[in-house]
């Protein structure tokens, strides 16, 4: 595979500018991980002290493998959300390795109001278990949250795709074989109890961890009996006489150390063979990508300087180079798997729709999972577009993407509007991964189309009314709608309402998606039999 | 997980920043680049710090014996329950297994036990069960004396572990 | 050295000897006979069934007894399996019933042979106060000294005060001693009484004979001893050995030849040690101990009747087999060599590898042989029973093996140790290797200045030195690396997990 040649000059005025910008987003990005992640009021910490526990992300170290990363998700879901009240959506999930095995953790953050869970808590959960589902992941549940949060349950309770969805994708892993462990640090109470009683083993601390459908209050309210936690759902009570919990432990570092054994007892099973080089660090420094994403989301860039700085030993192995030339599509490997790139250099027209929908269509039946660097305004409009068919060719590219068998894995790198995001694998056509750069922005068209029709329409309302705004005033009011469509298209936006995996400083792409990958190994696929049609 | 090495009653702490047989080590604060090739089980090249090194090395539970430049280490590795046991007081208190009673007693409080002594003689159903210490440590409670019977998950016996031997965090 | 090169077989010599004796001795024992074509006969405790003497030796034969020692010091069970395996001589190395003039006599009465000195040595050199009492009446110097009979302590003090030559320090030491057991230094008058009482108490207890004596104690002389072969006819010696390096009485680094002794004093010492044993009609291996003072005086301290640990330093600088020399004088050859023939060539050091932690008291240590580098090389030499999955218990003595080399002088053969002893690899047990190299670096060592108090002077000086900061990191990266966890972690864990390494996002 030949390397490709960047045409980057990083001595460039153009690069040191981008490079300035990006790396101000990217702080501040940081800035807001870290805050989300460990500012608390010194009063939820010093409890947590108080009653021998460890905070969340203390659990995780002790938990996690030495020398092993961790893909978190959604670092900022309910970033945006609920005033700040839920940084992290009061929960942590990722991908990670304990004992040797590759697993899924879902730990409630105990260490912000109880771990209570808010509506975009929920949703951070069952898309963890999603994923656990997808990839057939084992998942390890660190239970201690105070139960739903009851000023919103009507927001986290009911529908499909609520509280109830969690347990209900606890059995579906439990039926697919995956297995679950949950350690079980505090109270799980009510419907939280179920998350220990569904998993395949548990451990359960002495004195702070609990299980009980109602706790002593709802107990002494509903029958007027009186009991106390240790009575009704402590740790010797559910290893010894209920046998809701499998295994007693003293303290958290007992439970934790429990909690590896058994998972170094699980089955280790094979993952799909694919297509695998010694991966190669490549070969432009990833940390150029700031310099090559501009500092305005109009100004075009080349899509293979991304991929040289992603890709093993920058090698690119490009599919009709001269065809279709606004979606780069090609072959590559990322930390030595091989995978199909769909990468967008350009508005979509028809011959890089028809271009793209071949290319997936090989991809599938060699086997290989595609990445979708989205930078897309949308599929080419106007009557010439339309005569050929754009919107015919644009579904035949939908056809294919939501059809192939392989794992998919988004990275939205700049803009993603319109049917475009549909087209390059966006939320909705179940990516096994999804991450967000912090400059990029999804919507169902750019900012200032967005803006403009807006504009216009309360422009036009105004005048209904009879009255004449000033150029000035059009343009205050042109600037106002602007900057309320960007906050709400924001990656910080999209990512607070889980729209997508989290938001990645672009240097961490190439890991996050060797790690993507690695994972989607574990579910099976391939075994596809058609002809790829020449669109 | 923490990698810890206690040599001499002192505790290392060892992070590998990666896995696999290069890689850089964490070794108490102080990065070391490491590479490693093992000749056979025992035998292994240690390249640290640019400077190749022959070593020895065998294992016996967590103590780790180690031969490097004719010294001769010797390792406790810290495993995975080591320190778990050092908040809990209850990692020596006996539950009784099954309801019955105590037949024989052989401590008294204030008595010092080691691991897998034999505390006291129970019976139930017919079938008699000797119980014996989870710790070492000292007898600081009996909670049933010949004859008297207990109910299943009830004290029978607690050991209050000695106080120095909980490793520090 | 040609002087001992003899015919490899002699099928004359005996049938089958029974090795009475474990470890690195039993194997010894086993390779000179192995060369002389004799047919061998291991004896051995159950704890011992996998030890390399019982797999080589040509039968093995387990023997009982309430302690492995007690089973190895039962003459009874030695003799039945003599008769039982037709055996017709018997080895008793050192140790356990080598120097045992009853089962000698047990032996005797059997018809089989014992492999050592004639019975009367035996009993003579057994005996400290007889022994001393012989060599002095024949002209041979001894410690200035007092004899005791059981309960004669209160009546020591005007026996000392009549004696000018008995001056404190004072050593008390039980008659039927050895191995620094019974022996107590004494300072004063106030501390004599119950010293003698002491002594006396324990000789009781270890060798069920209480009568002590007491003798002038030379609190900076050497310890320094001859090795000499006799036939009952004729006696030559093979040189001395430095043996100064001692802890509480025990000897721990053996050279020769002594760098203390000039080329007159160490004719006057061998042809000492030649005439005491020609007077005893000495007739086998034997050393003759003496203390060497500072002022050039020596002291016979008293004769041992068998083969010594320390007897491979003077085999490697005289190129001569001495056990295999045992067998053939008990077997009733005569020695062939004259005095004249034989001649010392460089140097030999000994190291006894003991299971202890030397830097802390010399405490005992136990534990199982997990992996075993025995040291090889031009003038290495390893004497040792030692092997793979061998459990070290406190039932037998903590000596494991001993390390010899051989060098043209003195100089090189400490830097041959030196470079042996950090070659020598033994996991599971603590032993005193460190703590050997580190008297061999001492630079009175090195002098070859030191007497037999050297380790107590340098105790401050000979302890563990603690490592420097790249060895230890070496040692933990090695470790981090050897831990069990560590290689299932790394089995197991998937890629690129492991190259990603500890990556958060």
């Amino acid at each position: 595979m030949r390397r490709i040649q960047s045409r980057i000059n990083t001595s460039s005025s153009e690069f040191q500018q981008y490079r300035r910008h990006n790396r101000e987003l990217v702080e501040d990005f940081h800035r807001r991980q870290h805050a989300a992640r460990y500012t608390r009021p010194e009063r939820d910490i010093q409890r947590l002290r108080q009653q021998d526990k460890l905070l969340p992300r203390e659990r995780l170290d002790l938990l996690l493998d030495p020398g092993t990363p961790f893909l978190e998700f959604s670092s900022l879901g309910a970033g945006n959300a609920y005033d700040g009240a839920a940084p992290g959506a009061n929960c942590i999930t990722g991908i990670g390795i304990v004992g040797g095995r590759e697993v899924l953790i879902n730990a409630s953050d105990s260490s912000n109001k109880g771990g209570a869970w808010y509506p975009l808590s929920v949703k951070k959960i069952v898309r963890a278990l999603d994923i656990a589902i997808e990839n057939h992941l084992p998942v390890i549940h660190l239970c201690d949250s105070a139960g739903g949060f009851l000023p919103l349950q009507s927001d986290l309770f009911g529908d499909r795709y609520m509280a109830g969805r969690i347990f209900r994708n606890q059995v579906q892993l439990s039926k697919m074989g995956c297995k679950q462990l949950s350690l079980v640090f505090g109270h799980c109470t009510a419907g939280g109890a179920y998350t220990p009683a569904l998993s395949d083993y548990s451990v359960i601390v002495e004195g702070t961890g609990a299980v009980f459908l109602g706790g002593p209050p709802l107990v002494k309210a509903a029958t007027g009996e009186d009991v106390t936690v240790d009575e009704l759902g402590g740790a010797r009570m559910h290893t010894t006489i209920s046998g809701t919990c499998d295994y007693y432990a003293n303290n958290e570092k007992e439970a934790i150390a429990i909690g590896r054994e058994i998972v170094m007892q699980w089955e280790q099973k094979a993952k799909y063979p694919l297509q695998r080089e010694a991966p190669e660090d490549p070969y432009y420094d990833p940390s150029e990508l700031y310099g090559i994403i501009p500092d305005d989301i109009k100004k075009q860039f080349d899509m293979r300087e991304v991929i040289a700085r992603i890709v093993d030993g920058s090698r690119f192995a490009e599919y009709q180079p001269d065809y279709g030339e606004t979606l780069v599509c090609g072959f590559a490997n990322i930390w030595g798997y091989k995978v199909g790139i769909l990468a967008n250099n350009g508005v979509l027209f028809n011959d890089s729709s028809l271009k793209g929908a071949h290319f997936m269509a090989l991809c599938n039946q060699n086997n290989n999972p595609l990445v979708f660097l989205q930078n897309i305004t949308g599929y080419m409009i106007g009557k010439e577009y339309e005569q050929r068919g754009i919107t015919k060719d644009g579904a035949k590219m939908l056809m294919v993407q939501g059809g192939v068998e392989v794992p998919k894995f988004t990275v939205m790198t700049n803009g993603s509007f319109g049917a475009g995001n549909y087209g390059m694998c966006g939320r909705a056509w179940d990516a096994r991964t999804l991450f967000s750069w912090p400059n990029s922005q999804i919507a169902v068209m750019g900012s200032d189309q967005a803006a403009n029709t807006l504009a216009t329409i309360k422009i036009n309302q105004l005048k209904k009314q009879g009255l004449d705004p000033s150029v000035g005033e059009l343009e205050k009011i042109r600037a106002e709608v602007l900057a309320n469509y960007e906050n709400s298209t924001s990656a910080y936006a999209t990512s607070s309402d889980i729209w997508d995996d989290g938001i990645l400083d672009p240097v961490d792409t190439r890991n996050a998606l060797g790690i993507s990958i690695s994972a989607s190994l574990n579910a099976p696929f391939g075994g596809t039999s058609y002809g790829v049609m020449r669109y | 997980m923490q990698p810890r090495y206690v040599c001499d009653d002192k505790a290392h702490e060892v992070t590998p920043l990666h896995l696999g047989e290069a890689t850089t080590l964490d070794i108490d604060g102080h990065l070391v680049d490491v590479s490693l090739r093992w000749r056979d089980e025992h035998e292994g090249e240690l390249v640290i710090n640019g400077s190749e090194r022959r070593f020895y090395t065998a294992q016996d539970g967590n103590t780790l014996y180690l031969h490097l430049a004719g010294r001769t280490w010797i390792f406790q590795c810290e495993d995975e329950f080591a320190g778990a046991g050092d908040q809990g007081s209850s990692a020596g208190r006996i539950h009784a297994p099954m309801p019955g009673v105590v037949v024989e007693l052989n401590v008294a409080p204030g008595d010092c036990v080691e691991p897998g002594q034999g505390l006291m003689l129970i019976e139930s159903m017919k079938l008699q069960t000797e119980i014996r210490a989870s710790i070492a440590g000292t007898v600081s409670a009996i909670g049933a004396e010949v004859g008297e019977s207990f109910d299943k998950g009830a004290v029978l016996v607690d050991i209050e572990p000695p106080a120095s031997t909980a490793p520090g965090a | 050295m040609a002087a001992f090169e003899k015919d490899p077989v002699e099928p004359t010599l005996f049938r089958k000897v029974l090795i009475a004796n474990r470890g690195e001795i039993a194997l010894r024992v086993l390779r000179a006979l192995e060369k002389l074509g004799i047919a061998s006969v291991a004896i051995y405790h159950d704890s011992d069934r996998n030890s390399p003497v019982v797999r080589q030796a040509g039968e093995a034969v387990e023997i009982a007894g309430d302690s492995p020692s007690a089973a190895h010091l039962d003459i009874g069970q030695i003799l039945t399996i003599c008769q039982r395996l037709d055996v017709d001589a018997v080895h008793p190395g050192y140790g356990f019933l080598s120097e045992n003039a009853a089962f000698a006599r047990r032996l005797q009465e059997a018809g089989v042979t014992f492999i050592g000195p004639g019975l009367d040595a035996i009993e003579l050199m057994g005996d400290k106060i007889r022994s001393r009492d012989f060599v002095a009446g024949h002209g041979f110097p001894v410690p200035p000294s007092i004899s005791l009979e059981a309960g004669e302590g209160q009546d020591i003090r005007p026996l000392v005060e009549a004696d000018p030559r008995m001056s404190f320090p004072l050593v008390v030491k039980a008659s039927a001693g050895g191995g620094g057991k019974g022996m107590n230094i004494v300072h004063s008058f106030d501390e004599l009484e119950s010293a003698i009482r002491v002594a006396a108490s324990e000789a009781k207890k270890y060798f069920g004979d209480a009568r002590v004596y007491l003798e002038r104690y030379f609190a900076s002389a050497r310890h320094i001893e001859v090795q000499v072969l006799g036939d009952g006819a004729d006696v030559v010696h093979l040189g001395e050995r430095e043996c100064s390096i001692q802890r509480r009485f025990q000897k721990v680094i053996e050279e020769a030849p002594s760098p203390a002794l000039d080329e007159a004093a160490r004719r006057d010492i061998c042809e000492a040690a030649v005439g005491i044993a020609r007077a005893a009609g000495y007739s086998s291996a034997g050393t003759v101990e003496f203390l060497y003072t500072p002022g050039g005086e020596f002291f016979f301290l008293e004769m041992n009747t068998r083969i010594q640990v320390e007897h491979p330093v003077t085999e490697m600088v005289y190129g001569v087999d001495l056990v295999a020399e045992q067998v053939r004088i008990a077997a009733g050859e005569s020695l062939g060599i004259a005095q004249a023939e034989v001649s010392a060539s460089g140097h030999a050091i000994e190291c006894r590898i003991c299971a202890e932690d030397a830097f802390n008291d010399f405490l005992p240590e136990t534990g199982r042989v997990l992996f075993l580098k025995e040291p090889a090389g031009e003038g290495v030499r390893f004497d040792s029973g030692l092997y793979q999955g061998q459990q070290v218990t406190t039932a037998f003595d903590p000596m494991l093996a001993k390390l010899v080399v051989h060098a043209p002088t003195r100089e090189a053969a400490i830097s041959r140790m030196l470079t042996a002893l950090e070659d020598f690899v033994l996991l599971g047990v603590r032993v005193n290797t460190e703590y050997l190299a580190g008297v061999l670096r001492h630079a009175c060592f090195a002098d070859g200045e030191f007497d037999t108090a050297f380790l107590r002077n340098f105790s401050a000086e000979l302890c563990e030195a603690s490592p420097a900061r790249e060895q230890l990191q070496a040692a933990l990266a090695a470790a981090y690396f050897s831990d069990r966890t560590t290689k299932l972690l790394q089995r197991a864990t998937p890629e690129p997990y492991g190259a990603i390494g500890s990556w958060r996002n």
